[in-house]
This record gives structure tokens, C-alpha cells and sequence, in this order.
């Protein structure tokens, strides 16, 4: 009788083994429920989780009824085939999202296309302002520079005899009288060879600017002798001057003859004033003096 | 056993059975949607931008196809759904590439057009003297 009982009692423990829920798991359930947790995350950070929402709660919902499966005990066959519906329902969410970011791209290109056609224009006005600074700032330079050469000018006009100086749109005009010549001849006076020397070292202060030496006559005696007069007058100053340490290069030579009188040459008063070398400074380094016969005077 | 247990019992099978069988509907509606998530899928160039996911989902609409030629519901159920969410994927994943394939030619417009406005930009002050 007890062995039956016996026999009895351990198939009653064999079938309850078999049939009810045991705490140890199998090993393929207890994998799963490992797969559960690494997706739990849905696989991505939660800044991108917000891309798609839709998706992603489908998503996180699929993982819900795995885990209450996994609770649940529930068949094994059903377990697997939830779980391979969340693993795809994760991998939409995921596409989704690539989606979602790449639309976001595009919707914001106009906006910063913009943008850089912006930045690049405020560049360029940066550029453009900076530019006008510049060359603001060196009309000023000139300026000052042309007023500084006027204010040395009248210094020498007090320091040296029979000169005058003027300042016109040609450039500075040193007026140097007659007086310097002997009458009718192109030699310079031994007194006034000191007036040329004070007008070269007034000349060597701008060392960069070009000079024109224009010779004038009045009108007593013969155009064509006048003209050459005129003209080896002022050829005889340029000696002087690059005698006394002016370049030569910078210096050119003209004779008006009796041409551009600047008074009445019926007076002996007026006359003197006509009889003339005008030395022209140009107005800034390396500018070409302006020709006066293709100007309005 | 009695006689009796044993009939009661045979006739809770059957009856089981019975009802197994009557309960499981042919999942006639869901094959169609899921014909016609393939085809979708394939309208939005699956074939080159989801091949994998595609021809899963073809493989198990054919199974599934077979089930129920077999009377076999409870079992196509199952690979109908799996069939459905390849589909799914392979438009989402389709439709991604596309609007990723568009941003990037975006960002290298973008990247152009910054090049040129600077290089203008650059060109013009250089060219000033």
C-alpha cells in the first residue's frame, strides 16, 4: 500500500513539475525577455524619439503587450511572433524619424539660404564701408598735403624776392618775374640765381611731384622770336633747378611766347607782368600736370 | 472509467473541436490589405530602396497564400501580419531614402551657393586697387 502511495505522490510531483508556472524560467524565454529590455529604449535617444511620434508610440505600445506577455506566461509561439512585430515596429519608428529629420532639413534650406545671401551681403557692405573709409581718409591726406604745400609756399614766397605763388586747379603755380633775365637774353641774372636755389629746395620738400616750367613774353617784337625766347627761358630755369639737386625726370619745359598774357601789354606795368616763368607743382605724388592749352582759360 | 465519463469526455472533445474550427474566419480582408501594402510598397520603389524588407514581405504573403488555400486560418493570420509590417517597413524605409537623397542635395546647394556669394565677395576686393 505505501509504495502504491508512494508512486502516486511522485507522479502527482512529476505532473505539477511539468504543468504549473515554475520561478526557473527557460533559458529561450529569459533571452527574450533580454531582447525586451535592450529595446526597451526603442533604440534611439529621446530628441529623436520626438521626430515621429506616431510611430514611436506604436512602437513603445508593441513593447507594452510584450512585457505583459512575459508576465502572463503567454504561449511561446505568440510571444515570438509579438516580438517580431515590435523589432519591425521599432525599425519603422527609426525610418520614420530619418524621414522626419531629413523633411526638417528641407522645410528650414529656404530659410537659410537666405541667410547666406544675407551674411554675404552684409559682407560685402562691410567691405564696400570699409573701402569708403579708406578712401576717405586719403582725400583727406591729400588735402591736408596740398595745404601744407600752400602754407610752405607763401613762407617762401616772404622768404625769396620777384615770387608769387598761387594755388589753381593745374596745381601750385610759382610766378617767377622777369627780373630774373637780362632783357632779351635766356641766361639767368647772378642775383637771382639764390631765388632758384630757395625754389629747388622748396621743390626737393615734394621730391614726388611733377613740375611743368612754362616761359611767357609780352608782345614787343617778333611771335617766332618771342616763342623761342620764351622757350630757352624756361629750358634755362630747368638747369638751374636740377643743377641745384631737382630730378630731372619730373621736369618738363614749354614757351607760350606771347601767348596767355596775364595784363594789359600797352603799359610798360603790364608788360613786365606778361614778361614771365610760371613753374607748375602738380597736386599729388605721380598726377600729370594738365596741359593749359587744352583747358578753358 | 465508466462508460459515462468516457462519453462525456468524447463529447467535450468534439464539441471543443468544434468550436476551434468555427471560431477561426478566413482573414480575407487582411489579405487584401496586405496585397495591396505590397503593392504600394513597390509604387514607392521598394525594389531599390527596401529589397530586403520587400521580398520578406512577398515571401510571407505567399506562405500565407498557401495556409489559406489549405484552410489552415489560424495559421495565416500570423504570416499575414508579418507580411503587413515588412510592407509597412519597406514604404517607410522608401520614403526616408527619398527625403534623405532630397536634403542632401539641399545641403549641397547650400554649400554651392555659400562658396559663391563668398567668392565674390572675396574677388570684388581683390579686384578694387
Amino acid at each position: 500500500m505505501r509504495n502504491i502511495i508512494a508512486l502516486i505522490l511522485t507522479a502527482q510531483i512529476a505532473f505539477l513539475g511539468a504543468c504549473a508556472s515554475t520561478p526557473e524560467e527557460s533559458s529561450e524565454i529569459r533571452s527574450l525577455k533580454q531582447e525586451i529590455e535592450s529595446i526597451d529604449s526603442l533604440e534611439m535617444s529621446e530628441s529623436e524619439k520626438q521626430y515621429a511620434p506616431i510611430a514611436v508610440e506604436e512602437a513603445r505600445e508593441a513593447v507594452d503587450k510584450l512585457n505583459k506577455m512575459a508576465k502572463a506566461d503567454a504561449d511561446k509561439a505568440e510571444y515570438e511572433h509579438q516580438l517580431y512585430l515590435t523589432k519591425k515596429k521599432i525599425e519603422i519608428a527609426k525610418e520614420m524619424v530619418k524621414m522626419e529629420k531629413a523633411e526638417e532639413i528641407i522645410a528650414n534650406s529656404e530659410l537659410r539660404r537666405k541667410d547666406v545671401l544675407l551674411s554675404a551681403g552684409q559682407q560685402q557692405l562691410k567691405a564696400e564701408r570699409q573701402q569708403l573709409k579708406e578712401e576717405r581718409q586719403q582725400v583727406k591726406t591729400l588735402k591736408d598735403q596740398a595745404a601744407q604745400m600752400m602754407d610752405r609756399a607763401k613762407e617762401l614766397q616772404q622768404q625769396v624776392q620777384n615770387l608769387k605763388t598761387e594755388k589753381t586747379e593745374r596745381g601750385l603755380v610759382l610766378t617767377l618775374e622777369s627780373v630774373l633775365f637780362e632783357t632779351g637774353s635766356a641766361t639767368v641774372q647772378s642775383g637771382s640765381v639764390r631765388t632758384l636755389q630757395q625754389v629747388a629746395k622748396f621743390l626737393n620738400e615734394y621730391p614726388d611731384r611733377d613740375i611743368l616750367i612754362e616761359g611767357f613774353t609780352d608782345d614787343r617784337g617778333e611771335e617766332k622770336y618771342n616763342q623761342q625766347l620764351s622757350q630757352q627761358r624756361a629750358q634755362e630755369v630747368k638747369r638751374v633747378l636740377t643743377r641745384n639737386d631737382v630730378k630731372a625726370s619730373r621736369v618738363q619745359t614749354e614757351g607760350y611766347g606771347e601767348s596767355y598774357p596775364v595784363a594789359n601789354n600797352s603799359t610798360p606795368a603790364g608788360r613786365q607782368q606778361n614778361r614771365r616763368v610760371e613753374i607748375v607743382i602738380a597736386t599729388s605724388n605721380h598726377e600729370d600736370i594738365e596741359n593749359r592749352t587744352t583747358m578753358r582759360k | 472509467m465508466s462508460n459515462t465519463i468516457l462519453n462525456r469526455v468524447a463529447i467535450a472533445i468534439c464539441l471543443a473541436t468544434l468550436v476551434a474550427c468555427a471560431s477561426i474566419d478566413p482573414p480575407t480582408s487582411l489579405a487584401t490589405q496586405a496585397h495591396e501594402s505590397v503593392q504600394r510598397a513597390k509604387e514607392m520603389g521598394a525594389e531599390q530602396s527596401a529589397p530586403l524588407a520587400l521580398r520578406e514581405a512577398n515571401q510571407y504573403l505567399d506562405q500565407a497564400e498557401l495556409a489559406i488555400q489549405q484552410q489552415e486560418y489560424k495559421k495565416a493570420y500570423p504570416l499575414l501580419e508579418k507580411s503587413l509590417i515588412n510592407s509597412d517597413l519597406a514604404i517607410s524605409r522608401s520614403q526616408a531614402k527619398k527625403s534623405q537623397q532630397a536634403a542632401l542635395q539641399i545641403e549641397e546647394n547650400l554649400e554651392a551657393l555659400k562658396n559663391q556669394a563668398f567668392k565674390n565677395n572675396k574677388a570684388d576686393s581683390d579686384t578694387d586697387e
